[in-house]
């Protein structure tokens, strides 16, 4: 349900003023239930009813439900669309937070200067053929939780479906000793946290839009800086609480700033060549600011003297890999490592206290690239049409999690074996990086480190495409619109680091790499 | 400002619209879930209970607490790991050899977790027992002493399991959970706080309950006698046992006596009773989880800490863990005199189909060991074949067998690709009962009052031959058990013989290792052992037990970083 009223006035041609109130109701409620069988004589769609069904009768069902009110206000105002002002207010209430906290106040202010308008621009600098300035300024809300987060919950459980994998949590026993009524008690799922309350995020914009050559050249160049505090997270928690330890909290505070550019040059020459030219490169640091003790579990390290604090939220803690170990003579003269041997990975001791251990883990990576980039080409002349878009990411050390697959035959136990086993460490192959081939990981080498850290850098071709249309007095003879052919290939070729050794950089998470895809087509328009 | 005053009366209309009433609005009851203050009634805290108990046997094949087979059986020696290779489960080939454990293995953390959950039930139906009077609950004194008494066992487990570990009963809000070390309390003092529980259980249970499942006032004094005994050999810091508690001993004798005095319990006449789906909840069983099948449950309340342990032959399926070694094996060995042999046993291998005939045996041996050519559970046309084993190279011929089932009995339950069963899991047995009465009377150097209990126990072990016969109706093995006899019955040779009748009666039940920790023995039992099986067993190569270390697991790394370095690790990790 929403209601606004909407306000203008209009002050004389230059005061342009718009103000819109509004509130809104949302009410979201979501019941399911099904029923099966299994066992069906026949399989035809008219005889498989539930009923005909003769075993395995199952049923079940589950709802939930979540509320927001919201209150809303925008005024917007200009002035000779040389001066733009942008005011919003919002007030939102969430059913998922404590009962004293359910609202939270969101305001947002933007200005703009379109300095193309002034005088002095157009005397001294003509060739803007536009100019503004932008900032901008606002709070937004997170409520990005379950929908009874706030609420300490029980629940009955007869037994797990999966009992193979999964430890059981039923809350049924057969008290009586005949396998009949058991009886069942509930187990904790979440515990109550009434001081949950909204996350918000302020973000501060300054931007310059800008066009050259009659808008032939334009581009932008954005700043940004967005902090997001109180940020909602389901807290680990110590074994000792038991199960449904769980509870959402407000807590850290992690920072973004970045910088956005983007230039683009369109032009058509006098023999009828269109063409454009459009790059785009951006780069922001994310940074956790601030940790209170609370949540300090829910964000990696040892919980002791190393946290995320002033790392990014896409760090890596780990341990640092330094090669492998040669011989018995390295082994013996190295650090204290469980299960180190000739031809296994050795890891630092980075607080060189002789042992290698929890206090030898530190940040291995922060997971930000230096810079992400695009570059759209364009081009046209009679008919024929090409468009190529190039993407990169730069500087990025990713976490290569193929690698288990790729470099052992231990941790992936029963899985295939990667082809670069081939070329493992042995007395008799002691320049590979490899570790040697053992079917038991004593070394313990799945653990977190730099072993698995690569340079993801990567350029792709994105997107390839030559087409060619009809001349309209062509198609029009026909009675079409138009018709266009065109060839196109996506993902054609990757520049990537020869350090990453998986097949595609940009799939770090041991899925199907992107794939390159051909497609030829025909566009007939009526 | 004609403007400013329509918004404003905008605003104060929408408000009054809809405003007013945003408190009801956003109040959104959880569905299907109950809150923390429902479950305060009498019929809610009985449930609680029930969950309590449930937890008993809420197993996974990962971290099987409730069988504890990989931590009470492979890491004595009586037990390979077994299954597919050193890498199948690889935390339990760590357990076994000692050498490659780690403090982060996610076994044991997991394995912790577990037993903290039954802890947490336990606590949570305490709190809500404590605010309740006894009008609106007439057992409530009953129920507490159910709870207390599982939360004993809960923290027994742990206590054996990992010596130091924090003490959380419900009196402590779950807020401050986090201020509570694992070294808060000494080892002695751990020890008297699980005590404590089954005293207030004993002084507050009922001789018998009318639901079978529950424990009951003796159940509680067999607990209590088990506490006191552990307790009673005191350890250093560093693991070592300093001296034996006279007079705890002294309060082992009385409580067993007491369980024994209520008659209640006796020996089955067959030993085989007590492995057996139809021995439920039978004489000689105190204290047992039940498990159920066709209950109503999605796929029954079975046994998941046994759930690795079956053969690999058609009529199983998987997954062939928990062997028995060729040391255990050789331990049923006897000699003339039909009396283990303590010095020599291992000096040549029961192996070949004929050693079995050739030498003479313990009964038990045929109820403990799958062995190729002899019938498996006591069916004599089930032939445990070699074809059965999942990595003979590796873990040798031996399966295990007291916790399987038959394929046709009515309690197996598969789950595929695990195996399970609705057979009890017995907690305490009444022979333990017996045995920590005899133990406790040697080491108070009374050794003639101990010798009429070994005796009994191996009188019914002689008697439990009825159900080892091939098709032909002969023995399977060249069987051959005697009794002790007074003459030789000094205290030295009596704490042998009951060491090495623990061994036997209790072997692949998930006590050894503990047993070996107790009598402060462990390092030196478990190196000689690798010393020789390591010459039969490839994967023992590389084993170790190292003193003051391995008779404890490592405190999980996980609890200790969780706990922000609050909690101390176990010595020597």
């Amino acid at each position: 349900m929403a209601e606004y009223v909407e306000l203008r006035h209009d002050a004389g041609g230059k005061h342009q003023l718009n103000f819109v109130a509004g509130t809104e109701r949302i009410s979201y409620y979501d019941e399911s239930s099904y029923a099966s069988r299994t066992n069906f004589a026949s399989e035809d769609p008219t005889y498989a009813y539930l009923d005909a069904g003769a075993a395995n009768k199952d049923n079940g069902g589950s709802g939930t439900a979540y509320k927001l009110a919201s209150y809303f206000s925008k005024f917007n105002y200009s002035l000779a669309d040389k001066y733009l002002a942008s005011v919003t207010i919002r007030r939102d209430g969430s059913s998922r937070f404590g009962e004293d906290n359910r609202f939270g106040v969101f305001p947002a202010a933007s200005v703009g200067w379109r300095l193309s308008e002034e005088n002095f621009v157009k005397n001294t600098a003509p060739f803007f053929s536009d100019l503004k300035l932008r900032a901008g300024w606002g709070q937004t809300g997170n409520q990005d939780i379950a929908n009874f987060a706030s609420r300490g919950l029980y629940q009955s459980l007869l037994g797990t479906l999966d009992p193979n994998f999964e430890y059981d949590r039923g809350t049924a026993y057969d008290i009586f000793g005949n396998d009949t009524n058991l009886p069942s008690g509930y187990r904790r799922v979440q515990q109550a946290n009434p001081d949950l309350k909204w996350e918000t995020t302020t973000q501060t914009n300054l931007g310059v839009d800008f066009g050259l050559l009659d808008n032939r050249l334009t581009g932008s160049v954005d700043y940004f800086i967005k902090k997001s505090e109180d940020i909602l997270v389901n807290l680990p928690y110590l074994a000792v609480v038991g199960e449904g330890g769980d509870k959402f909290v407000n807590g850290a505070s992690i920072e973004n700033k970045g910088w956005e550019f983007l230039v683009g040059y369109q032009n058509e020459l006098a023999n009828g060549l269109t063409y454009s030219v459009t790059g785009n490169l951006s780069t922001y640091r994310n940074k956790l600011t601030f940790l209170p003790d609370e949540v300090i579990n829910a964000y990696g390290g040892n919980g002791q003297d190393v946290t995320r604090l002033g790392h990014s939220i896409n760090a890596v803690y780990g341990y640092v890999a330094d090669g492998l170990y040669q011989n018995a003579t390295e082994v013996s003269e190295g650090p204290t490592q469980v299960g180190a041997a000739p031809g296994r990975i050795r890891y630092k001791d980075l607080n060189g206290d002789g042992k290698v251990d929890n206090f030898d883990q530190t940040w291995i990576t922060e997971g930000v690239p230096d810079f992400n980039y695009g570059l759209n080409l364009g081009a046209g002349y009679k008919g024929f049409d090409v468009q190529v878009f190039l993407q990169g990411v730069q500087g990025l050390e990713a976490y290569n999690n193929a690698k288990f697959r790729t470099d052992f035959a231990s941790i992936a136990s029963g899985e295939n074996w990667g082809e670069r086993l081939l070329d493992a460490w042995s007395p008799t192959n002691t320049g590979s990086s490899i570790p040697a081939l053992t079917l038991q990981n004593s070394n313990n080498e799945g653990r977190a480190s730099t072993y698995f850290i690569e340079n993801a850098s990567y350029l792709k071709l994105r997107n390839i495409q030559l087409g060619y249309s009809l001349p309209a007095t062509l198609v029009s003879k026909i009675k079409l619109q138009g018709v266009r052919v065109y060839v196109q290939s996506q993902n054609l070729f990757t520049v990537k680091s020869k350090e990453y050794t998986g097949p595609d950089p940009e799939v770090t998470n041991y899925q199907y790499p992107v794939p390159r895809i051909f497609t030829t087509g025909l566009n007939v328009s009526f | 400002m004609k403007i400013l005053k329509t918004s404003a009366l905008a605003i104060s209309l929408l408000a009054l619209s809809s405003g007013c009433n945003d408190k009801e609005f956003l109040n959104v009851q959880p569905t299907g879930a109950l809150s923390d203050d429902q479950l305060n009634t009498a019929a809610n805290i009985e449930k609680q209970v029930i969950a309590t108990y449930s937890q008993l046997g809420n197993d996974v094949y990962r971290a099987p607490y409730t069988s504890l087979w990989p931590y009470g059986n492979v890491r004595a020696g009586d037990a390979y790991k077994g299954g597919n290779g050193t890498a199948d489960v690889d935390a339990f080939h760590f357990y076994e050899t000692f050498t490659f454990n780690r403090v982060d293995v996610g076994n044991t953390d997991e394995l912790w977790f577990l037993i903290y959950i039954g802890i947490s039930r336990a606590n949570d139906a305490l709190r809500r027992l404590e605010t309740i009077n006894a009008t609106a609950m007439p057992n409530k004194a009953i129920r507490q002493g159910e709870m207390r008494f599982l939360r004993g066992h809960f923290y027994f487990m742990l206590k054996e399991l990992f010596k130091r570990v924090p003490y959380i009963d419900e009196t402590i809000p779950t807020e401050q959970y986090a201020s509570v070390s694992n070294v808060a309390l000494s080892n002695d003092e751990l020890w008297t706080k699980i005590a404590d529980d089954f005293r207030f259980a004993v002084a507050n249970l009922p001789d018998t309950q009318p639901e079978i499942g529950r424990a009951n006032k003796s159940a509680a004094q067999a607990y209590l006698a088990k506490t006191l005994l552990f307790q009673a050999y005191v350890q250093s810091d560093n693991n070592a046992v300093t001296s034996v508690d006279q007079a705890k001993l002294q309060e082992v004798v009385t409580l067993t006596n007491q369980v024994i005095a209520s008659g209640k319990y006796s020996l089955h006449s067959d030993f085989a009773t007590n492995f057996l789906t139809a021995g439920d909840n039978g004489v000689e069983s105190v204290f047992a989880i039940q498990f159920s099948r066709n209950d109503g449950t999605p796929k029954g309340r079975t046994d998941r800490g046994n759930a690795l342990n079956y053969p690999m032959n058609p009529d199983y399926g998987c997954c062939g863990f928990h062997q028995p070694s060729q040391n255990l094996v050789n331990a049923f060995k006897t000699d003339a005199q039909g009396l283990p042999q303590f010095e020599t046993f291992n000096n040549s291998d029961l192996s070949a189909p004929a050693d079995f005939q050739t030498n003479t045996v313990d009964p038990r041996l045929d109820h403990s060991v799958g062995i190729p050519s002899h019938p498996y559970k006591y069916s004599p046309s089930f032939i445990f074949e070699t074809s059965w084993l999942r990595d003979q190279n590796t873990y040798g011929v031996y399966m295990s067998m007291k916790e399987n089932v038959l394929p046709s009995d009515p309690s197996f339950q598969k789950t595929p690709p695990f195996m399970s069963s609705s057979k009890n899991w017995t907690i305490i047995r009444y022979a333990d009962v017996l045995l920590w009465k005899a133990e406790a009377l040697i080491e108070l150097n009374r050794p003639a009052e101990a010798l009429p209990i070994v005796n009994q126990i191996r009188q019914r072990a002689q008697n439990s031959t009825a159900r080892l016969k091939t098709t032909t109706g002969a023995n399977i093995s060249n069987y051959r058990i005697g009794q002790y006899s007074a003459g030789v019955w000094n205290q030295a040779y009596a704490r042998q013989a009951l060491r090495f009748e623990r061994r036997l009666e209790f072997a692949l039940e998930g006590q050894r290792f503990f047993d070996l920790v107790r009598w402060g023995i462990a390092a030196d039992y478990l190196n000689t052992y690798f010393e020789k099986e390591k010459t039969k067993r490839q994967h023992l190569k590389d084993a170790r037990f190292t003193r003051g270390r391995d008779e404890y697991l490592p405190i999980p790394l996980n609890q200790i970083n969780f706990s922000k370095g609050l909690y101390q690790q176990n010595p020597g990790w």
